[in-house]
């Protein structure tokens, strides 16, 4: 039944794309990209949320965003919004991207987004400081996190900065039960779509980079401190220093991810996990 | 017959793949009513025949993270199904990049949801095979046309064929030798099925690389197994009471084995790759 309904949206949608306008032309419209991190970025997640009870917050959620791309399969030419803007998601968003020029009214099924490292043509949102900006750029990141996690009476922060781009490509936009519903947007003569990338900032507390009943899980993260200065700051060096074979909880499992044997080197495979689209949407890469 | 793989992974998985089955053909569909054409050229059947080969590296003798040489005497496997999929593999990285996971990563954005896509193809039959002897054939398999990107690898339980019992009732056994500077050791490793059970309780690996491809005419599906992957993370110095020249089976309770269980984990300890046959025709 549900696909017979994405079925007859599609058909509606994609006979909507094909409309031609008053001349005879195909029509053209726009399409308004945002950038929004959810409640568990703006607010935290919850204890419940979280395998084994850590409650944890960010206070700064620091992001890079750039060739946020419209583009087809047939080879159609699409939009490209730059130069990269910085983001802090933990302010309250959605944030505004930028909205293309004006698109031939259809689908467009190649749409994607980079999270770039800092440069100089990165441009600074109002959601981030100076300051912000500054620590981005001296280190060249492209995703930068600050926060807490809380349990029992005792709290671990940590700040974790990660330089690197990251590629998303071939974004899938998938309905409430997590099928696909469209690949990429739909442009609609004289309309404006508004398109979503939605950072999931608790993909940094999977247990699993492949597994489908991967779980936040905390405590691994915060014992990587106590095995380290116990000073109650989780940092990348200590995360580095713990091998995946010596975690004894959850499975941390790496997939086609040779080389992830840390957990450090998780911690950072999970950053290309980030980001998604029009909310629980999906993408993968093409690579360069 | 390519049936669908009911597992609830790949049940999660094939929603979204079959989503995308109507949804692409339809996309094409409209872009050829559009005045596009959509050039699709999946469906059509072809036989596959499959061959199972070691990398390089492992019949070479390498050196894993901790420094230990080692070199491999013998690497059975117990190979079961085989099942080819449209969907990217996650953590794929093309080419690969060292050090430290810089630069552009293909990735799947969503841990958790490897979308395996549509089954293109597959091999059902189980055999075990010793990869340091050579190439060893495979019954063939089938499938249709269509981009291969990702497959599963299956161990079977219990193992079959002449050198099943060999295996001693587990699906790896893995000897060699292992070399650093204050150690040297004859090793044995098994894992049994249940040491290799994913998290539905399965002895499988998802999500494994297919070279991307398109398969579009009768050929060979080559799947290479490297056990430096499965060995590359073991520290043989942390087995207790392991002594220089005496053979050491490794204890499935201690660290060693542990790692060594990861790394037959690492879908990319499986890669896949296609061979179009000279004289078939697209």
């Amino acid at each position: 039944m549900t696909r017979s309904i994405i079925t007859l949206v599609l058909i509606a949608s994609l006979a909507t794309a094909c409309s031609f306008d008053d001349s005879g032309e195909a029509g053209s419209g726009t399409a308004h990209f945002t950038v929004y991190g959810e409640d568990f970025i703006e607010q935290g997640i919850p204890a419940e949320e979280v395998e084994d009870g850590w409650e944890i917050a960010f206070d700064r959620f620091l992001i890079v965003l750039g060739l946020v791309t419209v583009a087809d399969s047939t080879g159609g030419e699409g939009a490209t919004l730059a130069p990269p803007i910085l983001f802090d998601m933990t302010a309250a968003g959605p944030h505004d991207v930028g909205t293309t020029g004006e698109l031939e009214a259809r689908a467009w099924d190649e749409v994607g987004f980079d999270i770039p490292p800092f440069d100089a043509e990165t441009e600074v949102d109002a959601s981030a400081s100076e300051e912000d900006a500054e620590l981005m750029d001296e280190n060249a990141y492209a995703v930068y996190v600050e926060g807490s996690a809380t349990k029992e009476g005792v709290t671990k922060t940590f700040h974790w900065g990660f330089t690197g781009t990251t590629e998303y490509r071939d974004c899938v936009e998938v309905d409430e039960a997590g099928e696909a519903a469209r690949v990429g947007i739909l442009v609609t003569n004289g309309g404006v779509t508004d398109v979503q990338i939605t950072i999931h900032g608790d993909h940094f507390f999977y247990d699993d980079l492949t597994a489908a009943n991967a779980v936040l899980r905390f405590d691994p993260l915060a014992a990587a401190d106590d095995l380290g200065d116990a000073d109650q700051e989780i940092t990348r060096t200590e995360l580095d220093a713990v091998q995946l074979v010596d975690v004894d909880t959850g499975t941390y499992g790496t997939g086609s991810a040779s080389d992830v044997n840390t957990l450090g080197d998780f911690v950072l495979a999970l950053t290309t996990t980030l980001g998604h689209f029009q909310g629980e949407g999906h993408c993968h890469s093409h690579g360069d | 017959m390519i049936a669908p793989v009911l597992s609830p992974r790949h049940l999660a998985a094939s929603i979204v793949g079959a989503s995308l089955a109507i949804v692409l053909p339809l996309v094409g569909t409209v872009f050829t009513a559009c005045g596009e054409d959509s050039g699709a050229t999946t469906g059509r059947r072809v036989v596959l025949a499959t061959t199972v080969e070691v990398a390089p590296a492992a019949e070479a003798g390498f050196t894993n993270a901790f420094g230990f040489e080692i070199t491999l005497d013998r690497v059975l496997i117990s190979v079961g199904e085989l099942r080819y999929f449209a969907g990217a593999p996650i953590g794929r990285r093309d080419p690969p990049l060292a050090p430290g996971l810089t630069g552009p990563r293909l990735v799947h954005a969503h841990p958790g949801h490897y979308v395996a896509g549509d089954e293109l193809g597959e091999m059902l039959d189980p055999l075990t095979v010793d990869v340091l002897a050579g190439p060893a054939a495979l019954p063939d398999g089938q499938g249709i046309t269509g981009e291969y990107l990702s497959a599963s690898f299956r161990f079977a339980s219990p193992p079959v064929g002449s050198l099943a019992d060999d295996l001693g009732g587990a699906v790896v056994l893995v000897k060699g030798t292992a070399a650093s500077a204050d150690l040297e050791i004859a090793f044995e490793l098994s894992a049994a099925h249940d040491q290799v059970l994913d998290t539905y309780g399965e002895p499988l690996i998802a999500g494994c690389p297919f070279t991307a491809v398109t398969v579009d005419r009768d050929g060979a599906v080559i799947l290479t197994v490297d056990p430096t992957l499965w060995l590359d993370q073991v520290d043989f110095s942390r087995e207790p009471d392991v002594v220089t020249g005496e053979p050491v089976v490794l204890d499935p309770a201690e660290v060693p084995h542990q790692a060594f269980v990861r790394g037959l984990k690492k879908a990319a300890a499986y890669g896949f790759s296609f061979i179009p046959n000279p004289g078939a025709s697209p």
